[in-house]
């Protein structure tokens, strides 16, 4: 965001709604603050409100965002909204910040100055709005919780050896499971789950813990659901069993398994790396929640390279998510590879143009894109989702929905999507993106003659907001 | 104590499906009462060979793990299937890609101008873009009347999706009223208001602007405004728009304002994206 004023439109268009517009323009008054003030950093002030003491408000207007003592869980609140119309309309003097709005300044960059010091990746491409993009995440091992915070004296053998025994628990875990038996009862209490869960967050392998929590909810969802959830055992020993055995694996696997049970790789590190520059088509995009978290994850295909990769940004309650990448676009850009035997997560670096429309896709037959899809499960078993774009029509086969060519045909998972995908093709052979998953693939782009569309899941957007 | 299960006989085929039924079914049972398969001739019989495992759940996590890396790396496509015959082709151009976004806005925020911008997609002459017929009709499946509306406005696709996707159809219980299907439905508008509806921009935008700047219009009355903007003469939008905006923001009545104006520039909006190509 600029650190100029901003406009009373960029103001408005931050508002979660039209009414907290319309209850922040009676507050957007002088006569309702006091000690206001602005920098270029912050811009502050107390609204005498309904309370005995006036509000504490303050908006990071570079990094966008909020701070009230008001008791709304609406972000930005009225009150932050009316400072910043007061603000946009030159009825703030410039000046230095009260103790309040000093202090979270400062927490807030000294914030800022350990993430890009010490932890991974929470940014993406320059954030124009409160945006959460690119930390760590999702199928993807690295949508973790927070670490516990790791005292100076914990050596990093300290934090391996935390994993090799959450990755042993794991093992001791799943071996009661197949023990007892997938019919014990206690396997539809999510608390079973959550359990193991919480456990493997603490020992700091939380790539796994996602898993175990999206595992969590295949029970009893498909008739055929023991089947799944086995399978899913399956790839949780493995990991396991690599985890505890990185050392032996040869070096591209080995940072596959790292990262899919939760080490985490510096930001700086992957940026520090040889970029790859490319006009990056836009080729799907595709939402899902992950516990409190809802996360984007953004395809793109190199025009000239063939190669792809993946933008993951995210979004807690009330975060927008990552809205820079328009399906059906390229973009010439570097991208940064995270390491490992796929590599399909990158970094966002210098973007060389803004995005243009960008031309029909290249297309795979179905058997090569099985091919492409096989070749990626070996190097990397535990892929949950990998792209591919086909030129293929959807049609029912023995009650279901399946993508077909006349080289063979990949089933489709259930959903409306598949309606949309039906419509957008009208039953017709088309450019379609989708994400292969172990349940089926997931259309996320029909790829029309004059246009894409973007079909892919969508956040809820009472979850998140949408990227002002 | 754990029964042993049958090894299969020599010689005799077993495939990767079998197998794996079989792992699902220890699973099921757990390894305490049934031991794991022997696994069929292969790679997962070299693995097992390679790096025995000591106790029958070990054995049986490592087939599987085995077994699924083997499945879904070795995917392989179904045989190809015969395409579904297209829906008839509808010569009708599609609502442009503005104003399916400006539908996504009304479904979610003015949902009193949705009649009148299914309208105008039909006399516009015009279809709905594919990828709005599956969510319009599954929003309108129990209103008979919107429907067949926005049946009209999807075509031969509409009907087709239908086929496919009997969830589409619709689902009350009343038939719809064909003559409703082209008029737009009226809203309650006080009779003090009415002539309003067909003043000039500037009268009207008088009345309304100037009611809220007054304090004559209220919170109390958002309903009958939102009603009154919603089925105001388009000609007065983008005037009624501008005069609105310029309420006093110290007005107790500015949130209602800022309602009214959004509504007003949407319909402007809405009816510009839909003029007749």
């Amino acid at each position: 965001m600029s650190t100029g004023r901003w406009q009373v439109e960029q103001v408005l268009a931050l508002a979660p709604k039209p009414s907290s517009v319309a209850a922040a323009q009676p507050l957007a008054v002088p006569a309702r603050w006091t000690s206001t003030g602005y920098d270029d950093r912050a811009v502050w002030g107390r609204c005498i409100g309904s309370s005995a003491e006036p509000y504490e408000c303050a908006v990071d207007h570079v990094e966008v965002a909020f701070r009230c003592s008001c008791p709304s869980r609406i972000l930005p609140c009225k009150h932050s909204l009316a400072l910043l119309l007061l603000w946009a309309r030159g009825q703030v003097a410039e000046g230095s910040p009260p103790g309040f709005a000093a202090t979270w300044i400062a927490k807030r960059l000294a914030t800022a100055d350990t993430a890009a010091a010490s932890l991974p990746d929470n940014s993406g491409p320059a954030a124009a709005s409160p945006v959460a993009t690119d930390s760590n995440g999702a199928d993807d091992p690295h949508l973790l919780p927070p670490l516990p915070p790791v005292e100076p004296n914990k050596t990093r053998d300290d934090r391996i050896a935390r994993m090799s025994a959450g990755l042993a628990e794991l093992d001791r875990w799943l071996d009661d499971r197949v023990r007892t038996g997938l019919a014990d009862p206690s396997l539809a209490s999510y608390k079973t789950w959550d359990g193991l869960a919480a456990r493997l967050i603490d020992a700091q392998v939380g790539g796994l813990a996602n898993r175990v929590r999206r595992l969590a909810g295949l029970v009893g969802a498909h008739p055929d659901w023991h089947s799944h959830v086995l399978a899913e055992l399956g790839v949780l020993h493995l990991l396991a069993t690599s985890g505890r055995h990185l050392g032996a694996l040869p070096a591209g696997l080995a940072d596959s398994v790292a990262a899919t049970i939760g080490w985490q790789v510096r930001q700086a590190d992957i940026l520090a790396g040889v970029p790859l520059t490319d006009h990056w088509v836009v080729m799907g995009r595709s939402d899902t929640r992950e516990d409190r978290i809802e996360v984007r994850r953004i395809w793109l295909r190199g025009s000239s390279t063939g190669e792809w990769a993946m933008v993951l940004s995210f979004a807690a309650y009330q975060q927008s998510l990552d809205a820079s990448f328009v399906v059906g676009t390229h973009v010439h850009a570097d991208v940064f590879r995270y390491p490992g035997a796929v590599a399909l997560r990158v970094l966002i670096g210098p973007r060389h143009s803004e995005p243009q429309i960008a031309s029909s896709p290249a297309t795979s037959t179905i058997v090569q894109a099985c091919g492409e899809v096989g070749r990626a499960l070996a190097a990397e078993p535990w892929l949950e989702r990998y792209p591919l774009c086909v030129l293929a029509a959807p049609t029912r086969v023995n009650g279901r929905w399946v993508l077909t060519d006349a080289t063979g045909s990949l089933p489709l998972t259930d959903g409306t999507i598949v309606a949309t995908l039906l419509a957008c093709t009208a039953g017709r052979p088309t450019a379609i993106t989708a994400e292969w998953t172990a349940a089926g693939l997931v259309p996320l782009t029909v790829h029309l003659p004059d246009r894409a569309v973007d079909i892919g899941p969508v956040a809820d957007t009472s979850f998140v907001r949408a990227a002002s | 104590m754990s029964a042993t299960a049958t090894a299969p006989a020599a010689g005799q085929p077993v495939t990767l499906g079998d197998y794996w039924r079989e792992m699902v079914t220890v699973a099921l049972l757990g390894t305490d009462r049934r031991d794991p398969p022997a696994p069929p001739t292969g790679g997962l019989a070299d693995l097992a060979a390679d790096d025995p495992q000591p106790t029958p759940s070990q054995r049986l996590l490592q087939q599987v793990a085995g077994c699924t890396v083997a499945q879904r790396a070795g995917v392989l496509p179904g045989a190809s299937a015969r395409a579904i015959a297209p829906p008839a082709e509808d010569p009708r151009p599609a609502t442009p890609p503005a104003a399916t976004a400006t539908w996504r806005r009304i479904a979610s925020d003015w949902p009193v101008l949705e009649d009148e911008w299914m309208l105008a997609v039909i006399r516009s002459g015009r279809r709905l873009a594919p990828e709005l017929v599956v969510p319009i009709l599954a929003r309108h499946r129990t209103d008979a009347t919107r429907h067949a509306r926005a049946l009209v406005a999807a075509g031969p696709l509409g009907r087709w999706m239908i086929e496919w996707s009997p969830r589409l159809g619709c689902s009350a219980k009343t038939r719809p009223v064909m003559e409703a299907i082209g008029e737009l439905p009226e809203l309650a508008i006080l009779p003090d208001l009415l002539p309003v509806l067909s003043a000039s921009p500037k009268q009207a935008a008088h009345t309304i602007a100037g009611g809220l700047s007054s304090g004559v219009f209220g919170v109390s009355h958002r309903a009958v405004l939102v009603n009154l903007v919603a089925r105001i003469n388009p000609a007065c939008l983008d005037h009624l728009g501008e005069a609105i905006g310029r309420v006093d923001p110290s007005q107790p009545s500015i949130g209602l304002a800022f309602a009214l104006a959004d509504l007003a520039r949407l319909r402007h909006q809405m009816l510009t994206e839909l003029e007749t190509p």
